[in-house]
């Protein structure tokens, strides 16, 4: 619906209010509209921008009114915003407690403030686990849905949601084919979810693991949080166990984890019971080296650590030996039993160094025991699933002065988990040795001095709190006596907490990361194109346009595919190396049938079919872009022409992105077979940026139409009959 | 002959005359053609129920047989006795018509609402609403035109008498409950006190209807009583949007043609009609803007350009 200037000026301003009395459009109108007349109030009451409308207020539609949030971000000045909420704040002074809440949720919207958001829903949060939880909760789930999109899908509130939800007494309702619920979220959901009792049993070979909601024969119970379906992720991968029978879900090797929503984890072995349900604080992940098979100091240290406080598994990461040599590799492998039997047995997982041969290591790991010392890729993903999911890790390396075995595996395993989780530190001792680690993780403490160090060495700080986003240089001396811990993350100053040094100081000097964490994106941009077979010139392309959308603040989508897709977000992580555990929230990847890499960064959102994922990727995107591509690029275009999306293309990519391209207004130089990677990225990005003067006219959106109804099932189903076959089959047998 | 006695000159009679029971009081309204109350209830057909008088609730209004408009009358009560000074108004009887729909939320329905920023400008409210509503109303002779025809030997058919623009009348205020004004529900009880205000609580009788008072008056949602015309010369004041908002799927409004056939009744009956609309004078109907006096209801409402459009 079009309004008259006045009317739609008036209705940017309103929208920041909860809700809207005739009384504050007055107020609004004659304060900061003094040109308009009463007509304006009657043209916005009366628009298709309101969802309902009494003589005591009117309400707007959600879609509507985040798009008239966006427009007054945008548009109205920063001066009036202020004023509009000022009298917005003085309408409501009267209002209920919950309708000032949600004003001022708009107003730290507008600013972008994300703490100050973060911090009204937390006390949201607390207030629905308080005695007068009910009438919060009913107005939590009214209210969520006509928050911004930013807002809804920051973690405290998708926690407020899940709980407002039981706190009605509703089952938390999950559906499998939407966006999994970030992990972040998982922490803020314990103790206030409703609890169910699942039956799981380990079977060694195959390696797997069979759910029930019965008993089965040589199985455990375990403890998760009631969902509708109710589901668990293991490796991974999010299981329903079903009502009736039960489910197996096979795995790389038989120690495995389940986890529930809230994030209580469950280590299940085949040889005894599940160890009980813990949140991992503390997780010890080792790095060490073969030294003519003695235990070092550090070692040392990490058994008395172990034995103090045991933990609920220990990670090896890095070289059992050193180039490869069996010898060592069995000495290493003695002391590592040691360490696990001193820690109560925890199950012991063993990520090897990168220039250990794979068969050779499976040839020694088959001579030792117990079994679940295993080597596999998913032993990294599985301890990055950990901190995704509230594990704090601490990482102690020791290098030898010879050979980087330890650090270069230490980096490539940190690399393969998609270089997103929490490392609370790292103790290397070369500052020299790779700059990218320096980079690319929150916290590196360096040793001075660069040889190996023999008994002075800071062997661990447990840090509880999530790290600041600096780089700390241990500068002076210190000497091994324990493990120090503690409660805070790196201090700011250049003293060193007490805590941490009980017999010597030390002295830090701290270095801001010149990176900055990306914000949480409004707008994403959708990428697609061809899987395999590139152009010489396409990969460079792809990371081009994945640092500029990363430099320009838009958030990346794509269907996590190998090609465009992985090197758009290659590029696009690049330019967030000083904030990888952020990549979660600005990377996504619309996944249909077919599961993508398990390396790239990013959100995965599963959904039960390809159209699916093709047409829900494209809605939420405000731009698409090809690039080359064949026929699975070239349905991706079509969606995006069909969903009056802006499309671009990047026709001297050729394939799907010049045969659709050739109708399109398109900046010329993405037609310009002499122009660079950059300067197409560059284009790209700039159109996206100014769609008045490069999107197609056809395609422009009216202002404020309303949202398009959902494509008929019988057109979906016709382009899903049509291409016999899923879409994947489809992608990857032609673009592929 | 129509009285063209009001109120004041009763009141005038009575406190010279100062009877000393009801009956004489009525009597003495009977002489100056005043017609006393009616302490029937009110055949059907006449002013409906929810038509009543900006005063206290015994004085209620008074219905004339079907040929001839409704002569208004009243008790006399001293209001002293009745009303402490402190008060601003008295209560309006027509508070049940202008109630707002209760809302379905609870809690909220009871709080507190915002202040209401009025349409008209605060300050010149006062000299809008007489400039407006005023009618030209004879009082006295006219000595000086006497004394000039007489002079002039003319015939003195009539006596000369001064006319001056006057609230004296009264009026009948007929507030638009269609939905098509939910944005300025909240507005039309502060515009009837602001009316009283200036001209008296007794002169005016309000009432509601939606869509156009040819469909009857209204109490709440209640059914329709049938609408009657006040007494001729006696300014009919509508707060209407006369049918310009028309939301879709709310259309409860009058056309123009509706409004066309109440305003040739207003005509009929002796009544100026004077409606009061939130629209710029863009989107008034231009029938309409001939068949009555259509001012904006809003800040760009001046007394000089209520004047001038009431003269028209």
């Amino acid at each position: 619906m079009t309004l008259p200037d006045a009317a739609m000026k008036l209705a940017l301003l309103a929208s920041l209010a909860a809700r809207i009395e005739p009384e504050l459009l007055r107020k609004l109108r004659l304060e900061l509209l003094p040109g308009a007349g009463a007509d304006a109030e009657a043209d916005f009451w009366f628009s298709d921008l309101v969802e309902a409308r009494s003589p005591s207020w009117l309400v707007l539609s959600p879609e509507a009114a985040e798009t008239l949030r966006e427009r007054c971000r945008a548009e109205v000045p920063n001066d009036e915003q202020e004023r509009a909420c000022r009298i917005i704040a003085e309408a409501h002074q009267q209002a209920s407690s919950l309708v000032r809440l949600e004003d001022e949720l708009h107003r730290h919207t507008m600013r972008g403030d994300e703490d100050a958001v973060d911090e009204i829903l937390q006390s949201i949060i607390a207030a629905l686990r308080g005695d007068d939880a009910l009438p919060v909760a009913r107005w939590a789930l009214r209210t969520l849905p006509r928050l911004s999109t930013w807002v809804r899908e920051r973690p405290a509130a998708w926690a407020v949601r899940l709980i407002a939800d039981q706190q009605l007494g509703h089952v938390l309702r999950i559906d499998p084919a939407a966006a999994n619920v970030p992990p972040e979220v998982w922490p803020l959901l314990k103790g206030a979810l409703t609890q169910t009792e699942i039956w799981a049993r380990v079977i060694a070979t195959p390696p797997g693991v069979e759910l029930s909601r019965e008993p089965l024969l040589g199985s455990s119970p375990l403890t998760v949080p009631l969902t509708d379906p109710l589901m668990v992720q293991i490796s991974e991968r999010q299981v329903i166990v079903p009502r009736e029978g039960s489910v197996y879900v096979p795995t790389l090797h038989a120690a495995v984890y389940v986890q529930g929503l809230d994030g209580s984890l469950h280590i299940l072995t085949p040889h005894g019971t599940p160890r009980k349900s813990v949140h991992f604080r503390y997780l010890l992940l080792c790095c060490m080296h073969a030294v003519d098979g003695k235990p070092t100091a550090v070692e040392d240290a990490i058994a008395r650590e172990l034995e103090q406080q045991p933990v609920d598994a220990i990670f090896f990461v890095g070289g059992l030996t050193a180039r490869n040599q069996p010898k060592q590799f069995k000495a290493a492998a003695e002391r590592l039993q040691r360490l696990q039997r001193k820690s109560g047995n925890p199950p012991l997982f063993i990520l090897p160094g990168v220039d250990e041969d794979e068969h050779q290591w499976a040839a020694m790991a088959a001579r030792i025991d117990p079994p679940q010392m295993r080597r596999g890729t998913d032993l990294s993903a599985f301890a990055a699933t950990l901190v995704h999911h509230g594990a704090r890790i601490g990482v102690v390396g020791i290098r030898n002065s010879d050979h980087g075995l330890a650090a270069e595996s230490l980096c490539g395993s940190l690399k393969t988990w998609n270089a997103a989780h929490h490392v609370s530190f790292l103790l290397m001792s070369s500052p020299e040795h790779d700059a990218n680690v320096v980079d690319a993780f929150p916290v590196v403490l360096v040793g001075r001095d660069n040889s190996v160090p023999p008994v002075k060495s800071v062997l661990a700080l447990r840090l509880s709190d999530p790290m600041p986003s600096q780089i700390g240089w241990i500068t002076g001396e210190f000497e091994i006596d324990a493990v120090h811990t503690t409660g805070h993350a790196m201090p700011h100053s250049h003293e060193a907490p007490d805590s941490a040094a009980p017999r010597h100081r030390f002295q830090y000097q701290t270095v801001q990361l010149t990176r900055p964490r990306p914000a949480i994106p409004r707008e994403w941009v959708l990428v697609a194109g061809a899987a395999n077979k590139l152009r010489p010139d396409v990969p460079e392309t792809a990371r081009a346009l994945g640092r500029n959308l990363a430099a320009a603040g838009y958030g990346l989508a794509t269907g996590g595919w190998p090609g465009v897709d992985e090197e758009t977000t290659a590029g696009y992580a690049e330019a967030f190396l000083g904030a990888p555990d952020a990549l979660h929230n600005v990377i996504r990847h619309y996944v249909g049938r077919v599961e993508p890499r398990a390396s790239m960064p990013g959100r995965r959102l599963f959904l039960d079919t390809d159209h699916r994922a093709v047409e829900r990727s494209v809605r939420e995107a405000t731009a698409v872009v090809l690039i080359a591509g064949l026929a699975g690029t070239e349905w991706i275009g079509e969606e995006a022409l069909r969903q009056q999306r802006r499309l671009l293309t990047i026709p001297v990519t050729g394939g799907a992105a010049a045969k659709l391209g050739g109708n399109l207004p398109l900046p010329p130089q993405l037609r310009d077979p002499n122009a660079t990677p950059q300067q197409l990225a560059a284009a790209v990005v700039d159109a996206i940026r100014n769609p008045v003067q490069y999107a197609p006219a056809e395609s422009r959106k009216p202002a404020f139409a309303p949202v398009p109804p959902r494509k008929s099932k019988g057109g979906t189903k016709k382009k899903s009959s049509s291409s016999k076959g899923s879409f994947s089959s489809k992608r990857s047998s032609k673009k592929k | 002959m129509r009285s063209t006695l009001f109120l004041g000159d009763l009141a005038t009679a009575v406190e010279r005359l100062a009877p000393t029971d009801a009956e004489t009081e009525r009597q003495i309204a009977e002489l100056l053609g005043v017609v006393a109350p009616a302490v029937e209830p009110q055949p059907p057909g006449k002013v409906g129920p929810d038509e009543t008088h900006v005063s206290d609730s015994s004085h209620s209004s008074h219905a004339s047989d079907s040929s001839e408009p409704s002569e208004i009358a009243f008790f006399l009560t001293r209001v002293e006795s009745r009303h402490s000074p402190s008060q601003d108004y008295v209560p309006l009887p027509i508070a049940a018509a202008t109630r707002t729909v209760p809302d379905a939320g609870g809690s909220e329905r009871d709080e507190p609402r915002p202040p209401l920023e009025p349409l008209l400008a605060p300050l010149s409210t006062r000299t809008i609403l007489t400039a407006a509503l005023s009618t030209p109303v004879e009082q006295g002779i006219d000595v000086a035109r006497t004394i000039e025809r007489v002079a002039r030997r003319e015939p003195l058919e009539a006596l000369p008498m001064k006319v001056r623009p006057s609230m004296r009348r009264g009026m009948q205020l007929l507030l638009d409950r269609s939905r098509g004004m939910m944005p300025f529900l909240a507005d039309q009880p502060s515009f009837v006190r602001a009316v009283a205000r200036v001209a008296g609580r007794q002169r005016v009788a309000a009432g509601a209807f939606i869509g156009s008072p040819l469909r009857g008056l209204t109490r709440g949602l209640r059914a329709t009583t049938p609408y009657a015309f006040p007494a001729r010369g006696t300014p009919v004041v509508l707060l209407t949007d006369l049918g310009i908002t028309q939301p879709e799927a709310l259309n409860d409004s009058a056309g123009t043609d509706e409004w066309l056939r109440f305003t040739a009744a207003a005509r009929q009956a002796g009544c100026p009609v004077i409606a009061f609309v939130p629209y710029p004078p863009s989107r008034w109907p231009l029938p309409l803007r001939r068949a009555m006096t259509i001012l904006q209801w809003d800040r760009a409402l001046t007394a000089g350009r209520a004047r001038r459009a009431v003269r028209r």
